[in-house]
């Protein structure tokens, strides 16, 4: 598995900002009874927040699929193959 | 309903998830299994979502809002950070083969039995509670479905059904189910692929009638969401919408911390995430699927809570919110979704038990009563051969065991209790496991007696701040425990411990326990000196990304066992004929053969005591090969010696000569850059000179027969007609040399516009001469022609191959003999390419300037008495076309006198090959 050092600290990054956005001093100010659109502000927000929470870590552990590491490959390929008539 | 009907319904379903489990058991002997993909994973895990959360969180939402959602946030958090921890727990359980957490424990401190028991005692006392709770959600789940008066609605009929009391049939039957599913490997680190589907399949069943009765609750009663909300606004029920009206946080954080240390601590969890973890690759997906699924079963629990609240509270008495998912059904006559709801949480409880029995039998068996046996029968032990029916017994009697302590608890005190709440108390014995486990991962100082130490005392605190007190609310300890402290001591009171008052219950205690644990694992942690072996372990723990690959740990035995000790032990465990395979196999892979009386090498014993160890443990394992080792194991010395000193050392060094290497590169193409800008500089400079020459000479006489025409109106006529015409004659030669030197930057820049094409050589050069015949027959040049009729086609560019010949016969023109010139063009095959061969009767060219004769400006002048002839660029050019086009070009002077110009340009078939190669 390709275990770069990046992906951990945006993972990290991630957990804080979670630890921030759930507890107290920033949960009080959204942690209200009134309704918005028919629905709890307080269940709008913590709902809410939890499913960004689950697409960003869906995000940050999507792996490069196949076809976009293959082009990734072309393309170094091409770079060499640029290079190729110049040393010749 | 009738209780038959229910009856049959769980039987049922309980024989469906045995053909299930079966059936991909079956399956997974032959081909590959189909639960091995990340969703049968994922699901797996849900096994996290319980009866708690099936009947117990809605009670809780009922009574207190928001504040069950902590429980599945805090999985949520951890699973963030996947990357950083479960990564690096799931890949040391594969390498050190961890059976259950206690292994994982006991291995990291050094495989000491002392902690891998402490950790098996922990988890047993603490899963009790948790038990019990499943053990009443489907006792009251069940009396209630099969209860028919009105009352049973509010609260669930104590008396027995059938004589005996229905929670212990159901406790005995989950036992059972238990023992045929989870013990019919011996070993506990393979993956048991049928128990996994099993427990996926029961997930899916959850969701599904949690959901159906959350849309029958929130569409089905209500016009959706809004109306639900807004009737409830109505009835005054809005400190039900938010998680703590009155700003107290204390509750909600403690639940969130405990939920986070649960998700990971919890044996279950541990077992299901990480022994039975197929793939690592999998947690990509799992880490957000499985907070995705713990989302979508919470979107419902609060309108069902709210919708139980709703119907029930007009009743005299208050109904029990636990019981909201059936109660609410059957309150609208709904009994086939009360018994959907039934099933569902039927199989939220039976999941938690199935894999908390198996993940606490084996713990029992290799942690606990293992080490116990081989200290006090030793005798009798060595004397059986075959210890694998011992192995399964043991387990088969733990899990009952396990069991039946859920239902002792469930009897002392959890009657009064509501689901929730003891489901806490087990998340706090089990939170007691994360100091141990994170620190164990990530600090390499962490010993065997700080993890002892802390372990322990945190135990003990749990004990005391939360389980007793649970004893004496039920009546079984005398109640002034709880309200003056034992003997009467108030500082002692268990929930105000040392007077800290004013925090509910379950915050107290992790602040206490927590505040011992973590303590005391570092205090003595930095006290007490490693063991060799607890330093080894450290360090194969916490770099497991580095170790992977090498096998420094297997030098950790020094002694000495023959290979046929080494198979009987293992064998005696794991079953003879599956040792000799295993051993066979690991000879093959590293190549070698093994014999019966051979010295097992450190390796071989690595392999031996990893295979006893997934079957009896770390701690176990080593035990039982110390036994047959004979010899002392490595020294602390040395240990630091093998696994700092080298491989950091040999770390360092290889970094510093990776650096040296990279410079000395570096350096070596600098100096290259720096010659060769060198070169190009003096070569400009040459350049510069040469082509301001070229240029002045045609200018000079431009200007002299100019300013002579400009000077001498009376000149002659026909002398004015001579000067005119060599003005125009030198411009002509200006024009020539600028066009040539354009083409000759455009080339070396390689901005030329080439046209290659299949051509046919004969017919250029022929081309070639005709184009040259007015210059031949001015000099009055014998010219010998020799083109063969079938030459072999070239790839090329026809003009400025045509180009190559003029240049070079008319160089021969001008420098062959001027009374009797000859000049022989020669075109011939050759195996890769044609060659073409021009020879004039000149003079040749001298030997020293040879080498230089197609640098530009280079000409054979100074040897003759004319003035240069031409620009000295045209061998230049030929130069660059013929390399462009693949070919060579050289000269040789010949031995008659005269030079030979020859150049050769590759055939078109054999470049293509050459070029389809590349």
């Amino acid at each position: 598995m390709n275990r770069t050092g990046r992906k951990k600290e945006w993972s990290i990054l991630l957990f804080v900002v979670c630890l921030i956005a759930f507890v107290p001093p920033v949960l009080t100010i959204f942690d209200k009874p009134g309704l918005v659109f028919g629905i709890p502000l307080s269940i709008l927000y913590l709902f809410g927040t939890w499913s960004a929470v689950i697409i960003f870590t869906a995000i940050g552990a999507h792996r490069r699929s196949p076809e976009e590491r293959t082009i990734a490959r072309a393309k170094v390929d091409d770079k060499s193959a640029a290079s190729g008539p110049q040393v010749r | 309903m009738s209780g038959g009907l229910v009856l049959t319904v769980s039987f049922l379903y309980l024989g469906l998830l045995f053909a299930i489990a079966q059936f991909v058991d079956k399956r997974a002997e032959t081909k590959r299994p189909l639960t091995r993909n990340p969703y049968i994973y994922t699901l797996s895990i849900a096994v996290f979502c319980t009866s708690w959360t099936f009947y117990g969180s809605v009670g809780l939402a009922a009574n207190k809002g928001l504040d069950f959602l902590p429980i599945y946030l805090g999985p949520t958090f951890v699973f963030v950070l996947w990357s950083v921890v479960w990564v690096k727990i799931i890949r040391i359980c594969k390498l050190h083969r961890i059976t259950s957490i206690a292994d994982f424990i006991a291995s990291r401190y050094g495989k000491r039995a002392g902690l891998g028991g402490l950790v098996t005692v922990i988890a047993v006392v603490g899963t009790m509670p948790y038990i019990s709770l499943q053990l009443k959600s489907i006792a009251t789940s069940f009396r209630i479905l099969v209860g028919s008066s009105e009352s049973v609605l509010l609260t669930a009929p104590t008396d027995p059904i059938f004589f005996i009391d229905t929670t212990l049939i159901v406790a005995i039957a989950l036992a059972l189910f238990a023992i045929l599913f989870g013990t019919r490997h011996i070993d506990a680190s393979e993956h048991h692929e049928g128990l996994v589907a099993a427990i996926a399949f029961e997930s899916v069943v959850k969701l599904v009638a949690f959901l159906a009765v959350g849309f029958f609750v929130t569409f089905g009663l209500y016009n959706g969401f809004t109306d639900l909300f807004a009737t409830a606004a109505q009835r005054g029920m809005t400190e039900l919408f938010t998680v703590n009206a009155d700003s107290d946080y204390s509750l909600w954080m403690t639940m969130t911390i405990l939920s986070m240390a649960a998700i990971i601590c919890l044996p279950r969890q541990f077992y299901i995430t990480a022994v039975e973890n197929p793939d690592e690759s999998y947690l990509r997906k799992t880490t957000w699927l499985f907070p995705l699924y713990l989302l979508v079963i919470n979107i419902f629990v609060l309108p069902i809570a709210l919708a139980g609240r709703l119907i029930f509270e007009g009743q005299s008495a208050p109904a029990d919110a636990d019981m909201f998912m059936l109660t609410v059904p059957l309150f609208h006559d709904q009994g086939v979704l009360a018994l959907v709801a039934f099933v569902g949480g039927l199989s939220a409880a039976t999941s938690m038990v199935i894999v908390a029995a198996i993940a606490l039998s084996t713990m029992v068996c290799n942690d606990l009563i293992m080490p116990l046996l081989l200290r006090w029968r030793w005798l009798n032990i060595s004397k059986n051969d075959d210890l694998t029916g011992l192995l399964l017994t043991i387990r088969r009697v733990s899990i009952l065991l396990v069991l039946i302590l859920g239902y002792v608890y469930y009897l002392i005190a959890s009657e009064s209790y509501t689901l929730v709440t003891i489901g806490l108390v087990s998340f706090s014995a089990a939170a007691q496991f994360a100091p141990a486990i994170i620190g164990g991962i990530f600090w390499k100082g962490g010993s065997y007696r700080g993890a002892l130490a802390g372990l322990a005392l945190g135990f003990l605190v749990w004990l005391y701040t939360l389980l007793l007190p649970s004893f004496a609310q039920s009546g079984w300890l005398p109640i002034s425990f709880i309200e003056d402290g034992p003997w009467g001591i108030t500082l002692l009171k268990p929930y105000a411990l040392f007077g800290m008052e004013g925090f509910d219950r379950l915050t107290h205690a992790l602040i206490w326990s927590m505040l011992l644990n973590i303590g005391a694992y570092w205090i003595v942690s930095l006290i007490s000196q490693q063991t060799a072996i607890e330093r080894i372990q450290g360090t194969l723990f916490v770099d497991v990304f580095g170790h992977s690959d090498d096998e420094k740990d297997s030098r950790y035995w020094r002694g000495s066992a023959t290979i046929s000790d080494l198979q009987q032990l293992v064998g005696r465990f794991v079953g003879g004929q599956r040792v000799a395979e295993a051993f066979s196999g690991f000879a093959a892979s590293r190549d070698i053969n093994l014999r019966k009386s051979q010295t097992a090498d450190a390796t071989m014993l690595d392999f031996a005591e990893k295979m006893l160890a997934g079957a009896i443990g770390s701690a176990t394992a080593r035990v039982m090969m110390g036994s047959v080792v004979k010899g002392e194991i490595v020294g602390l010395d040395e240990v630091y010696r093998i696994l700092d000193e080298t491989s950091q050392v040999i770390e360092y060094s290889h970094r510093l000569e990776q650096k040296s290497a990279e410079l000395e590169e570096a350096t070596t193409q600098l100096r290259n850059a720096n010659e060769r800008l060198k070169e190009l500089d003096s070569l400009k400079d040459h350049f510069l000179s040469m082509v301001s020459h070229e240029l002045r000479t045609p200018l000079t006489s431009l200007r002299a027969f100019g300013e002579i025409l400009a000077d001498n109106p009376d000149v002659p006529l026909e002398e004015r007609a001579q000067f005119l015409n060599v003005i125009i004659k030198e411009s002509q030669r200006l024009t020539r040399l600028i066009d040539q030197l354009l083409d000759l930057a455009r080339m070396e820049a390689g901005q030329m516009d080439w046209s290659l094409d299949v051509i046919d050589m004969g017919s250029a050069v022929e081309e070639a001469l005709a184009a040259l015949e007015g210059l031949v027959q001015e000099n009055s040049v014998h010219m010998n022609i020799n083109v063969p009729e079938m030459l072999p086609a070239v790839r090329a560019d026809r003009d400025q191959l045509i180009q190559v010949v003029i240049n070079l016969v008319s160089n021969a023109i001008k420098y062959c003999n001027k009374q009797k010139g000859e000049i022989t063009v020669t075109v011939s095959s050759e195996t890769d390419g044609v060659l073409v061969n021009v020879l004039d009767n000149g003079r040749g060219i001298p030997d020293e300037i040879m080498d230089q004769i197609f640098e530009k400006f280079h000409q054979s002048a100074g040897i003759g008495d004319d003035k240069p002839q031409g620009s000295g660029l045209g061998l230049a050019i030929c130069r660059e076309i013929v390399t462009f086009l693949g070919g060579e070009i050289w000269v040789a002077n010949d031995i008659g006198g005269g030079a030979s110009f020859s150049f050769t340009i590759p055939r078109a078939d054999r470049q293509q090959a050459r070029l389809s190669a590349e």
